[in-house]
């Protein structure tokens, strides 16, 4: 039984550097672990998930180097270490998908329940660009599967309740395991009000409700083979953007994937993998709630996306740990905009110009342990993209600007990574990472056709011609390990070249009404950027401690400081445990943030420092209840992060309960 | 992991490697491979044929003396604005379509009681492909009160025939205007008539945009100006924007100006015009075509 768990665990975390200690997680920082529900032994379950009302983004964010973009208070948008959106490449699963509305208001994060949510794997490591390019990074979200050792029928269900936007949430999982076929179903619901902030006043447009379903099966019949299929279906509607000028009336994802596994026993070849895979998004923006607009618009959008990939990993051979993966995908987005305005026709107009992107890629690692000293751990990965607006009429759209838009457009992109990592002795590790990373420019930064950026009050334009982004990365960390004390530091430098970014035209003239000008996407010579990400992390019987520290800066070759990077932040969480209970405080703040990319609309933002207090109360008999209670800004402070689009402030103090119920 | 075996062993080992780490290395280039032959099938929609509109029959008439039938069609019904016409002219007797030899003048005529007068009018020009005579007129006023006639004179010179055929029909104003006219700042008695000719069928994108320009010497002189220059400027009145790429109409030939308007989205579009004589001199910077379309 025992070996059977370890063997699964090992499946799902291949991914991990050689040499991992089985009995204490480390913290490593390169990649990053968020367990779920099973794994409350884990000294950092109450870090990433003290509050289980929580969302997917917000353990996300306790990721060092993860920072979110709020326009509302829903569906934050992840930055990793400044770098967001087409820059990070975030996936399910592996599965390439993508959001359907043009304004970024659903990055996928927002379709995954922590429900759905097995781990999340972050970072920049080798092999993170298994899943595809990422310039800054990846995000990996893999949802939770079913938990093959447990006998007949098990589940929970988890019930929530928090005063600050009068939130009310629900979530159930049911699995069963028998001989043939393994299954694990799950739904969440969730309704939350417009919350208040730190002075007492109520935010409007921050209310949103969801509901999420899911299902998973895993074929039982053999240890050889597996077959696996997974559904997932969020929906949300009536959701409140307080940063923009219009909210969402209905976001729904379809997220599914077949899947066969082959392990082996005695070969060199331990398993490989095929899954086939598809994901369908529509998103609808809405500005009927909003009492004073210039002209009502209708936008909706979707995004599809169908794709397969397939892995073969090599069992060690004289040290060397070798994988491959190969990867395709076909993604379709399409967004219109109909405008009303009393005394005129309809006006359509598309922003997304059925546009129609074809990428597959070719990935192969190795983590070479060379002697107990030195490990070499080394990835290399190409891509080809073939992207195109699928008809003539999308085509008109961008010959506007006199593109030529004929002919499809092909790129390429290199993304190569070497980390060489040092074991000066058991407790310190030096580790470098030295990398070529390139990106695609994304379906809007290529295609995109009057797109309203509300944070710089602009109109973008997609520029075909844009070549990849590039970046030649340098990194080095340094670990300090003991069985219950780590410290970690890694320091960073980026240089970007063909940095993308808008840049005003000064003879094109704004469409929408208000809107400050058009800016076309353009290329900027070069960028950097740097940073660290530092944490220190204590983990005894009695209490532990998780200190987070991050920081990013940057500028491009106007010396400008680049958009979107967050000040200095730090996350420091104790928690006190006993054998049923345990009792966790916390603080998090950053400094003020000055220096600020004016061209962008951004605004300098205050320092800002706010106290948690969670606890948690386990009774575990034959049934597992756990009740769960926490104060979030205790002091009630009024403040906003600096990536808080609008500065529209964060919640007031907030009082919440949790109960869960396990069997 | 160190494994301890025979070289023998070790090597019949490294060769099932290398045999089941081609036949997976296969199969990944096979999904790589599948994904190059997607790219390179066409999935581009054939561009649809254009169709030529139907022509409507407006009136017919016999030209007296010449035994010709003759039949006014048009792309739609008389309107006010540039009317593209086409004659066909048949034997009277033998229904035999008459192809050339004919030389068609053409008079339209508005009466309105108290004065009667004319408007624009191009030259009748034979078209060997569809045996028609083509022309276009200018429509400048709707019919009620009034009423709009055109006499076709017609000379025969295969046989020296020559007669007149008298049309009656009613001109209709379309809802939105298709002809607007402006009074030259430089000299208040010059009057100015800017008729649309296309886009007929407008789309997002790039449409041509073609106009006549006529000036009206007297009542029954309606020459075309050709020493124009027109800068355009397509707004969206509703939301206070323009297009960008524009490109103003030159000259092309018998009043007739060409240029390209860009349309960003479908609606109500107004195309500003300036107009300026030969020196450069604004002539009218107050005048438009509404182009509106879904």
């Amino acid at each position: 039984m025992k070996k059977q768990i370890f063997f699964v665990l090992a499946i799902l975390y291949c991914y991990n550097t050689n040499g991992q200690d089985t009995t204490l997680k480390q913290i490593d920082l390169q990649e990053f672990t968020v367990v779920e529900f099973e794994n409350e032994d884990d000294p950092l379950n109450e870090y990433f998930r003290g509050n289980r009302f929580s969302m997917t983004e917000n353990a996300m964010e306790r990721i060092p180097a993860i920072s979110l973009i709020s326009r509302g208070n829903y569906a934050p948008e992840p930055v990793y270490r400044g770098f967001s959106s087409g820059q990070v490449n975030l996936t399910i699963d592996g599965m390439h998908i993508f959001g359907a509305c043009t304004d970024k208001m659903d990055p996928v994060s927002s379709y995954i329940e922590t429900n759905n949510l097995q781990e999340i794997e972050a970072g920049n490591e080798v092999n993170c660009n298994s899943n595809g390019a990422g310039l800054g990074g990846c995000i990996d979200m893999k949802t939770v599967k079913p938990n093959l050792t447990k006998k007949g029928v098990y589940g929970s269900l988890s019930s929530g309740y928090q005063t600050i936007s009068n939130g009310f949430n629900v979530a159930t999982s049911i699995g069963f395991n028998n001989k043939f076929i393994s299954g694990l179903f799950s739904g969440t619901f969730r309704s939350n009000d417009n919350y208040t902030d730190g002075n007492g006043n109520k935010v409007d447009y921050t209310q949103f409700t969801k509901a999420n379903f899911s299902a998973k099966l895993v074929s039982n019949f053999s240890n050889f083979h597996r077959i696996k299929f997974d559904y997932i279906y969020d929906n949300a509607w009536d959701v409140g953007y307080a940063a923009l000028p219009m909210d969402v009336s209905l976001a729904k994802a379809s997220i599914y994937s077949l899947s066969y596994e082959r392990y082996f026993f005695s070969s060199s070849i331990k398993e490989i993998d095929f899954t086939i895979y598809g994901n369908n998004i529509y998103h609808e923006m809405d500005d009927s709630q909003r009492p004073d607009v210039p002209i009502r618009m209708d936008m909706p959008g979707w995004s599809d996306t169908y794709g397969a990939f397939a892995n073969v990993k090599f069992r060690g051979l004289n040290g060397h740990d070798f994988s491959f993966k190969g990867d395709g995908f076909v993604h379709f987005a399409r967004a219109e905009m109909t405008m009303y305005a009393s005394d005129a026709a309809p006006m359509f107009m598309l922003t997304w110009p059925d546009i129609q992107r074809f990428v597959t890629g070719l990935f192969a690692s190795d983590l070479w342990s060379v002697n107990d000293y030195f490990n070499l751990d080394y990835s290399l990965r190409y891509d080809y993209s073939n992207s195109r607006l699928q008809n003539e009429a999308a085509k008109d759209y961008l010959r506007v600007f006199g593109y030529d838009v004929d002919e499809p457009i092909s790129q390429s992109i290199w993304n190569i990574v070497i980390e060489p990592k040092l074991k000066l002795n058991p407790l310190w590790n030096l580790n470098w990472l030295a990398a070529l990373k390139q990106r695609l420019p994304t379906v809007s930064e290529q295609y995109g056709f009057y797109l309203f950026n509300a944070q710089d009050a602009y109109d973008y334009i997609g520029n075909p011609s844009l070549d990849p982004e590039s970046a030649l990365q340098a990194e080095m960390s340094v670990n300090y390990k003991r069985t219950t004390f780590n410290v970690s530091l890694t320091g960073f430098y980026y240089h970007l070249d063909n940095y993308i970014v808008g840049v005003i035209d000064p003879d094109l003239s704004p469409m929408t009404i208000g809107s400050n000008g058009v800016k076309v996407y353009q290329s900027l010579d070069y960028a950097y950027m740097t940073g660290f990400e530092a944490s220190a992390f204590i983990s005894k019987e009695k209490f532990s401690w998780v200190n987070v520290l991050n920081f990013t800066y940057g500028k491009d070759s106007n010396d400008e400081i680049l958009p979107q990077l967050p000040p200095l932040k730090l996350t420091s969480t104790f928690t006190l445990k006993a054998k049923n209970w345990d009792i966790s405080p916390e603080i998090v703040g950053a400094i003020s943030k000055e220096e600020i990319r004016v061209s962008f609309g951004e605004k300098s933002a205050p320092a800002w420092l706010i106290a948690n207090l969670r606890a948690s109360y386990y009774l575990k008999k034959k049934t597992n209840w756990t009740f769960q209670a926490g104060i979030e800004n205790i002091f009630d402070n009024y403040y906003y992060e600096f990536l808080d689009w609008g500065q529209i402030p964060r919640q007031g103090v907030n009082l919440y309960f949790n109960v869960t119920f396990q069997f | 992991m160190v494994i301890n075996c025979s070289s023998d062993i070790k090597n019949s080992m490294i060769n099932i490697q290398k045999k089941m780490k081609k036949k997976y290395l296969f199969i990944l280039s096979t999904i790589v491979l599948l994904g190059f032959a997607n790219c390179n099938k066409d999935n581009n929609e054939p561009e649809p044929e254009p169709i030529a509109p139907v022509q409507i029959l407006v009136s017919e008439e016999y030209a007296i003396g010449t035994g010709l039938k003759i039949s006014y069609y048009s792309d739609e019904d008389p309107f006010v604005g540039y009317n593209k016409i086409y004659f066909t002219v048949k034997d009277s007797i033998t229904g035999e379509t008459i192809s050339n030899d004919l030389e068609i003048t053409i008079l339209p005529m508005m009466d309105m009681g108290t004065t009667q007068h004319s408007c624009p009018t191009e030259a009748v020009v034979h078209n060997s492909e569809t045996n028609q005579y083509e022309t276009a007129i200018v429509y400048v006023m709707p019919s009620n009160p009034g009423t709009w006639t055109l006499t076709a004179t017609v000379i025969n010179n295969s046989n020296g025939d020559s007669g007149v055929a008298l049309f009656n029909f009613d001109v209709v104003q379309p809802d939105e205007a298709k002809l607007t006219s402006f009074v030259s700042n430089l000299d208040p008695t010059a009057s100015y008539f800017i008729s649309l000719i296309q886009p007929t069928d407008p789309k997002v994108g790039e449409n041509e945009f073609e106009i006549l320009i006529n000036r009206r010497a007297s009542m029954m002189s309606w020459p075309y100006e050709p020493y124009l220059t027109v800068e355009i400027d397509p707004q969206m009145p509703a939301m206070n924007h323009g297009s960008p790429n524009n490109v103003n109409p030159v000259h092309i030939g018998n009043g007739h100006y060409k240029g390209v308007a860009n349309f960003t989205m479908t609606g109500w579009w107004r195309i500003n015009m300036l107009i300026k004589d030969g020196e450069g001199s604004v002539l009218t910077d107050d005048v438009y075509l509404d182009i509106t379309f879904q």
